[in-house]
């Protein structure tokens, strides 16, 4: 039995150095992140359901990604607020009027979502660069070794073939040259993913001062002098910082003059900058609207009943009910900015108030969803926890979701809040084949 | 295939001399404990002396504990062994998970003894082990040339180095620089690359000659520089 098996699981998965970074008091820390043997297991038909959804939702956001650095239809027929969107820190101006490579924008797509008993809801899109599909990926590989019989009786869709989906997307988009994945450094919270990513696509992991332009060409330049043409970036910087003449000034982690080679379509940026616009917390609330707009059709996947305070009558109810809501910062993520109402003494939720009747863009307020518990093993004994899903949803030529995904669950049993920033663990995502 | 930036040239070559360094000082260390358990309890004296760090320890079990443990110290195990691990961890792609995996394994050795206050060198046996399998994994895993043979030159560069400082005989001495030479030409590398990566500190020739001479020179040096 697997869950016999968690303590050799996990001392396989520190073996091979499974870690992410956090920063405490100024300092770097690697940890750990603890896996939990039982796995979410989502049936075939739950799946089918859950993947119609999610391709729906990323089309969606991909259009209106086009939509809104081109002509802005959804904005002249009054959809989303004009000054919503230009308020966003996610929105790039300069990213206006750039077509990026086979008019992809939402290459790879993080989706987090909770279940209910009433089915799934959606808590976020991550657009710019969702990371942890590499966790589920190695705790598969380990726990297959270790309980080889799990794997051979349970119809488990198999998880191993990620790296070979990003890559055939990065293919697709590639505009003549080798694939990179270019990171900040090691010293990025995520930075094992990157440089595993890397090893199991066969791309280059490119630090800081490897890539280079000329003439509006991007080269990996090598150590005995030679240079090597790069049709395609996976880029793990965030978008501000990827080119210091474009944005950031002061950014030593980017590679100057990378969006003019962009604009003129001669390497593809996954995911396309500017995508922020569309994971901002505020602009959530409109997918289903977009879903509408573009598609015209019914949304499949529900969002988190969410109030915009930038709405007068959201802001009242906001504001009357502010012990019974979960409050969101727009530009916070990893679990930070998140404050529940209900934690809050008198004097808290009045200064809360305060700060949402003078910044109402800045936040959003959701009802408080009761997801379903998962079970957790603590020491011999199973307990049930908080948990949310990341899936995976990969636009190359096709959209498909990975048949896995992350799982991760808050060790705290008072807490809803499950990143592992904040002290959570992970499980694998079994998706049944029949 | 062979994309190595000069950035990393200079991690692989550095992640071979620290990996070197973990492993030979560790069997000199070996040789000198066994004198102090029955013949000379100063003897980490004479090698402090030999590898240039000032013998700032109190007696051999202070010499062992901290020596080995202290990785606060950039003149111990720990801290070679950690240096190590900084250099590989930025080359996963490169080195494969497998490699990599036998550098996390060795320092959760050292990890795990001084957690638990096991100071005895015993224990370094394992980490040795460990060295031994990454050594065997660069080999087998890795598929870049290049990046072989500058973890390969690292490697023989810094044996090289120990082996002057401890005196060992010619034969063995010879053995290593021709492997080194063998590596290191390899590369083919010109004059400003080798600036780049700070390969052997040379700073105005190139290739074959260049590397022979410094060796012939380093073969020549007394102990102790």
């Amino acid at each position: 039995m697997l869950t016999q098996h968690t303590k050799l699981v996990n001392e396989w998965l520190e073996r091979y150095g499974v870690k992410f970074g956090i920063y405490k008091n100024d300092k770097f820390i690697e940890q750990l992140f603890p896996f939990d043997a039982i796995p979410r297991i989502i049936e075939a038909d739950k799946f089918a359901l859950l993947e119609k959804g999610l391709i729906q939702r990323v089309c969606a956001l991909n259009l209106f990604l086009k939509d809104i650095y081109s002509n802005r239809c959804i904005l002249r027929d009054k959809i989303i607020p004009e000054e919503f969107v230009y308020s966003s820190k996610g929105f790039f101006a300069e990213c206006c009027g750039i077509t990026p490579p086979k008019g992809i924008y939402s290459h790879v797509a993080g989706i987090d979502l909770v279940e209910a008993k009433d089915g799934w809801y959606v808590l976020e899109d991550n657009l710019r660069i969702p990371s942890g599909a590499s966790y589920p990926m190695i705790a598969r590989e380990i726990t297959r070794s270790i309980s080889p019989e799990t794997f051979e009786k349970n119809k488990v869709c198999e998880n191993r073939n990620y790296a070979s989906i990003l890559s055939k997307m990065l293919e697709e988009v590639n505009c003549g040259g080798i694939n990179v994945v270019m990171t900040p450094g090691r010293y990025n919270s995520a930075f094992f993913e990157h440089s595993y990513l890397a090893e199991k696509m066969g791309a280059v992991l490119a630090f800081p001062g490897d890539l280079q332009v000329q003439n509006g060409v991007v080269y990996y330049n090598k150590f005995n002098g030679g240079k090597q043409r790069v049709g395609a970036i996976y880029h793990r910087v965030s978008d501000e910082y990827i080119d210091p003449i474009a944005f950031q000034q002061d950014s030593v982690i980017g590679v100057p003059h990378l969006m003019e080679a962009y604009k003129k379509g001669n390497v593809a940026l996954v995911n396309a900058p500017g995508n922020g616009i569309a994971d901002d917390k505020g602009i959530y609330y409109f997918v289903p609207a977009m879903i509408s707009y573009y598609l015209g059709e019914d949304p499949i996947l529900k969002n988190a009943p969410t109030y915009l305070p930038f709405f007068k009558e959201d802001e009242k109810y906001v504001l009357e009910n502010l012990e019974k809501l979960v409050i969101k910062d727009v530009s916070e993520s990893g679990g930070y900015g998140v404050v529940f109402g209900s934690e809050l003494s008198k004097e808290e939720r009045n200064n809360l108030r305060n700060i949402i009747i003078d910044n109402p863009r800045r936040f959003i307020a959701q009802e408080v969803i009761d997801f379903l518990d998962l079970m957790v093993l603590e020491g011999e004994e199973a307990v049930p926890r908080k948990a949310d899903l990341r899936a995976f949803v990969i636009h190359g030529k096709d959209v498909s979701v990975w048949k896995s995904g992350l799982t991760r669950f808050s060790r705290n049993p008072n807490s809803f809040v499950v990143n592992s920033s904040q002290g959570g663990g992970f499980k694998d995502t079994w998706i049944i084949s029949q | 295939m062979d994309n190595i930036s000069i950035n990393r040239a200079n991690y692989l070559y550095w992640l071979g001399r620290y990996a070197e360094r973990v492993y030979t000082t560790i069997s000199y260390l070996r040789h000198f404990y066994d004198e102090m358990v029955d013949k000379n309890p100063m003897a980490y004296s004479e090698f402090c002396n030999r590898i240039g760090i000032v013998n700032k320890y109190d007696n051999k079990t202070d010499f062992i504990k901290n020596f080995i443990y202290d990785e606060t110290s950039d003149i111990s195990i720990a801290y070679y062994l950690n240096k190590t691990y900084d250099n590989g961890i930025v080359l996963r792609d490169v080195i494969t998970s497998k490699t990599l995996s036998y550098i996390q394994l060795a320092c959760n050795v050292l990890n795990t003894c001084h957690n638990r206050e096991e100071y005895i060198i015993v224990n370094l046996q394992i980490v040795t082990d460990h060295l031994i399998g990454f050594w065997g994994a660069v080999d087998d895993y890795i598929l870049e040339n290049n990046a072989r043979d500058l973890i390969k030159a690292g490697k023989y560069i810094e044996r090289v180095e120990l082996y002057n400082r401890f005196e060992e005989n010619k034969d063995i001495k010879k053995a290593t620089m021709d492997r080194l030479l063998r590596y290191a030409i390899n590369l083919k590398m010109d004059k400003n690359t080798f600036q780049d990566i700070n390969f052997l500190n040379i700073t105005d020739s190139s290739n074959y000659e260049y590397i022979k001479k410094y060796i012939d020179e380093l073969s020549k040096a007394e102990v102790g520089q």
